[in-house]
């Protein structure tokens, strides 16, 4: 005959109160002693009343100590007719990139497929939760249909998570826990040495995408893009390499990958429309297209329209330098004084009271107040002393040779509260002036009023000032996940074959049936039966 | 041992002695008159000394007029008005507040005084071996330093009541008990009707005889036969255990008037309290 199974045998430890509560059973000595001729009374009178002696009784003891055992055994869970076995099942699934190699018939899907069909077929007290190992581990639980809903997802990690050292965790943790591991076995992902293991997909030949570096000149159109390529396979693979994508349409390159070798690739391409471009090569027998391609996010061209306002003074520089421009940036020069807001402003000379907030603007000797001017307004061949050495804007320019003829004291755009950028012996001769929506340089004399723009520094500095106007966040951004690790991308298993055979699960445990019931009704049963005890 | 008899009892004991003889009904008036009848026809035997307390009337005042001192005369021995007193000593006895026996041995000690005083003579009974004799006033302190000695003893009432009838003692028999248990009394008090002595039952009672005072828990303890119970005494009990005592209190008078015997209940004062008003309410107090 089998002995009941307990499910909370520490809970027997109870029963060690069995002492206690007979000390508490027996009956309460009295505190008085009284002589007396008439006990024969007393007890007569007891006996009218239909009252029993008080003294110890063992029949009511023995009925409240067998309805305490059989309480504290029904709340150790006593169950019979059990079978041992796993009570819960813990899926370990690879969810690494190469899980989904050679779609649609990948070795994820098929892995969704036997866990769909595995779940469905569990017995209902089995208690089932899916360890997702991709970049992470991510614990799925719920019901199965919860559980094959959040299974839609790609594959996406470089197989970080040691499959061996989880399984080992989670069954030396539970031991009623089944562990269920399915994996390609694939890259640096190695199957478990305990456990059910189901392997799926085979090795392949694969190429792929492992270093990408971007080379913006924004915002200048020019972007060069070096990509390095790797070869997985035994065999040269001849792949072409496209870029499409808010870029001009350039012709692909093709390039022939020696077997296990690396080729490096730059693409120099001109920026239309910028956004998202997606750069990919096309190649023979590739089984995993994840690392065929990488994304970059492009920032878009600066605006188009670049105005110029000059008064009647102005010489034919700042229409030259405003053309020099717009050539070197895809734009285009508009006539100023428009009502629209442009994307860069050129001035020279004249009065400007408001820029308005957020302009991006380049001004010479254009002053800011509209009194009339007088002489101690200007200074005349105001000397040059030095520039900034260290802001972007002058850093590496030469600006030695400039000479001006004349200059406003105080008395132009950007004096109050710009940056000295270009020192004169009676103060700034160029500022800038930054503020959280704009960037513009002011210069305290005409480009007619020196040799500014004779110098080779000139192009450097409009550039630099159009570049600076429209900030740094500009930049390329290449997305991290589209760049597979190179360990993902060799599509090879690495252990001995041995590791690889697969593996059944045990067959799960059965409940037996509960006790506690039973026995609870025996207690209360003994408990009844004290009345007549 | 305790004194039974400290100074203020012995005072109060002597109060009564000195009213005994002028409280009327204190003089068994059948004794009485057989005393005259004794004193005119009964054979001389010889004289004694006077000794304070002495009745007047029995002084020889010829041989006071030819000695120049007191003598009383002696009659002879067969007349004499004695009065026995069986003392029950069982253990019950020695139970209650204030405790029954002390109580009894001081009843014991007043009916003595009394006889002593008014009769010519005492036997005190304490036991089927035991019985000592006393007679004149001058016994008193006798009498009392006995009954302080007397310990607790086990002897049934038969016993203590064969002892007169079989020795042929004159006089009435005063039975000092419990009557704890009155079927065990009958057949002293029928041995005693079948010889035709006259009897008194006294019982000292307390008023745990008619009210159980006692609450809560308590252990019971008989001290005869050692016997121990527990018992919850609640209301209930208590009531019930009322009813109980009133039963035995009819039983008791159920086996005094079978035998046509009064059964004398002397309610006990409280330990120390030896006022007169509390020994002795008044002429019918004692009656012997």
């Amino acid at each position: 005959m089998d002995l009941p199974a307990l499910s909370r045998p520490e809970n027997l430890l109870w029963l060690l109160l069995l002492p206690v509560l007979f000390w508490l059973s027996r009956p309460q000595p009295p505190r008085q002693v009284a002589l007396t001729p008439h006990l024969a009374l007393w007890l007569r009178a007891r006996a009218r009343l239909g009252r029993r002696a008080i003294r110890f009784r063992w029949r009511r003891f023995l009925l409240l100590a067998l309805a305490f055992g059989t309480t504290v055994l029904a709340l150790s869970g006593p169950t019979h007719g059990g079978r041992e076995g796993p009570r819960a099942l813990a899926i370990v699934l690879d969810a690494s990139t190469s899980m989904g190699a050679g779609a649609p018939d990948s070795p994820w899907s098929r892995a969704r497929a036997l866990i769909e069909e595995r779940l469905h077929d569990l017995p209902a007290h089995v208690v089932a939760q899916i360890a997702l190992c991709g970049a992470e581990v991510r614990v799925l639980t719920g019901s199965t249909e919860e559980l094959i809903a959040q299974l839609d997802v790609a594959p996406a990690g470089a197989g970080a998570v040691d499959l061996d050292d989880l399984v080992a965790s989670l069954a030396s943790s539970a031991s009623r826990v089944a562990v269920w591991t399915i994996t390609d076995g694939l890259g640096p992902t190695a199957p478990p040495r305990a456990g059910a293991l189901t392997v799926l997909g085979a090795a392949a030949a694969n190429a792929g995408f492992t270093a990408v570096h971007v080379a913006d000149a924004w915002p200048l159109p020019e972007l060069a893009i070096d990509a390095e390529l790797h070869n997985f396979a035994d065999a040269p693979r001849e792949v072409r390499i496209a870029a499409e994508g808010g870029v001009a349409a350039a012709p692909p390159i093709a390039v022939t990958i020696p077997a296990g070798g690396t080729e490096r690739v730059t693409l120099v391409l001109r920026r239309t429309t910028g956004g998202r471009l997606r750069v990919s090569f096309e190649g023979a027998a590739d089984a995993l297209a994840a690392d065929d391609a990488v994304e970059i996010d492009l920032a878009p061209p600066p605006p188009a329209d670049i105005a110029v306002l000059a008064d009647s003074d102005a010489g034919p520089w700042i229409q030259r330098a405003a053309l020099a421009l717009a050539r070197t940036t895809g734009g285009h020069v508009v006539p100023g004084g428009g009502k629209g807001r442009v994307g860069f402003l050129m001035v020279e000379g004249g009065i400007l009271p408001d820029l308005g907030a957020g302009a991006r603007s380049l001004t010479f000797g254009t002053r800011q107040s509209t009194h009339d001017l007088t002489e101690a307004d200007m200074v005349l061949q105001p000397r040059v002393v030095d520039w900034d050495r260290t802001d972007p804007l002058t850093r590496d320019l030469d600006l030695s040779e400039l000479w001006v003829a004349a200059s406003l004291r105080a008395d132009f755009l950007g004096a109050a509260h710009g940056k000295p950028l270009l020192f004169g012996e009676h103060g700034p001769l160029l500022v800038a002036e930054e503020t959280p929506a704009g960037y513009s340089v002011h210069a305290s004399f005409r480009l007619s009023d020196s040799n500014l723009a004779l110098l080779p520094a000139f192009p450097q500095l409009v550039r630099r000032t159009f570049a600076r106007a429209f900030g740094a966040a500009a930049g390329p951004r290449l997305s991290p996940a589209n760049l597979l690790d190179p360990r993902e991308s060799r599509l090879q298993r690495l252990a001995p074959p041995a590791a690889y055979v697969d593996r059944p699960l045990p067959e799960f445990g059965a409940p037996g049936t509960s006790l506690a019931v039973p026995l609870l009704v025996l207690a209360l049963a003994a408990v009844a039966l004290r009345v007549y005890a | 041992v305790t004194d039974c008899f400290p100074p203020a009892f012995r005072e109060c004991l002597w109060q009564i002695l000195r009213r005994a003889p002028r409280v009327r009904g204190g003089h068994d008036r059948r004794g009485a008159g057989r005393q005259k009848v004794l004193a005119r026809s009964g054979t001389f035997a010889g004289h004694r000394e006077y000794e304070p307390g002495d009745d007047l009337r029995y002084v020889d005042w010829n041989a006071y007029a030819r000695t120049g001192d007191l003598f009383l005369k002696v009659l002879e021995e067969d007349d004499r008005r004695t009065l026995t007193i069986c003392l029950d000593r069982t253990a019950s006895m020695a139970t209650g507040e204030p405790e029954r026996y002390r109580g009894a041995r001081r009843l014991a000690a007043i009916l003595g005084g009394l006889a002593l005083v008014q009769l010519d003579g005492l036997t005190l009974v304490s036991g089927p071996a035991r019985a000592d004799t006393f007679a004149g006033a001058r016994s008193v302190e006798r009498l009392l330093t006995l009954l302080n000695a007397l310990p607790v003893a086990d002897d049934p009432p038969l016993e203590l009541v064969r002892a007169p009838v079989e020795r042929g003692w004159p006089g009435s028999v005063m039975l000092i008990s419990d009557f704890a248990q009155p079927e065990a009394v009958a057949p002293a008090l029928h041995l005693l009707r079948r010889n035709g002595r006259r009897c008194a039952g006294w019982l000292p009672s307390l008023r745990s005889d008619r009210e159980p005072l006692l609450d809560g828990r308590v252990r019971l303890r008989d001290p005869e036969t050692g016997a121990e119970e527990v018992l919850d005494v609640d209301a209930d009990l208590r009531e019930a255990m009322r009813a109980e005592l009133a039963l035995l209190a009819r039983q008791q008078e159920a086996v005094f008037a079978a035998v046509g015997y009064p059964l004398l209940r002397f309610p006990l004062p409280e330990e120390g309290d030896f006022r007169l008003t509390s020994w002795f309410t008044g002429p019918w107090t004692y009656r012997l």
